[in-house]
């Protein structure tokens, strides 16, 4: 089993401590919380709408300004990518 | 849990990239499941998406899909890294290869999703298994 470890705020420590004295374990708690968070995060995924439609909002609310070059990167090639790369850190020391 | 490479990020946050369309057909795929991001391959995609909106865009990305970071990173990753490296150096990878490579055999389950030739036809994880792909 893996050990997760938590930080707590001076209120949570005080419930967490009130929990441990009323001889409630603070994993089982900890272990319900994560599996109800999660449910809800699946539940959200499931019921999203397609994600292209998600992007296709993010491109509208974020548009390129108008006569932007066209970029020359091919992210398929790797060493073009570090070129350009090593191209804009050169531009940058000089 | 899916391992994000720069180029489906780069993509998916720059609709005038060549791998646009095929990026976000891969997302409508994959977008259930848990998406983790490793540091190198946000440096990457930030470099390469030097422009604001550009950056707004993978901002919203990261948020709408609950993109997590990967967080097991420590001084034996790093060195383990630098192993992998060595070992691919007539190669010349990327830290990002190496990384994603590394992360790929820690976090058994993983998949990678890279539009990267190189995980298909040269690079293993550090035990010599193939790298599981999120994308064919």
């Amino acid at each position: 089993m893996k050990l997760l470890n938590v930080r707590l705020g001076p209120d949570d420590a005080r419930m967490a401590a009130r929990l441990r004295e009323a001889g409630i374990p603070i994993s089982r708690v900890v272990r319900a919380a994560i599996r109800a968070a999660h449910e809800r995060h699946a539940a959200a995924r499931v019921s999203r709408r397609p994600a292209s439609e998600i992007m296709a909002d993010i491109y509208r609310e974020y548009p390129d300004p108008p006569n932007l070059p066209r970029g020359e990167r091919d992210p398929r090639d790797r060493a073009r990518v570090r070129r350009l790369i090593r191209r804009r850190l050169r531009h940058r020391s000089s | 849990m899916i391992l994000l490479d720069t180029a489906p990020v780069v993509a998916l946050c720059d609709p005038r990239d060549a791998l646009n369309r095929r990026a976000l057909r891969d997302l409508n795929r994959l977008a259930r499941e848990p998406f983790v991001l490793c540091p190198p391959v946000l440096t990457e995609a930030c470099f390469l998406l030097p422009r604001r909106a550009q950056r707004e865009r993978l901002r919203r990305f990261l948020d709408e899909f609950s993109v997590a970071a990967y967080r097991s990173e420590d001084e034996s990753l790093w060195l383990e890294v630098f192993d992998w490296l060595m070992r691919y150096h007539e190669h010349d990878p990327d830290w990002a290869d190496g990384y994603l490579a590394v992360v790929a055999e820690k976090e058994r389950g993983s998949r990678v999703w890279t539009y990267d030739r190189e995980f298909r036809t040269t690079w293993r994880r550090p035990d010599g298994t193939r790298v599981p792909l999120a994308v064919s």
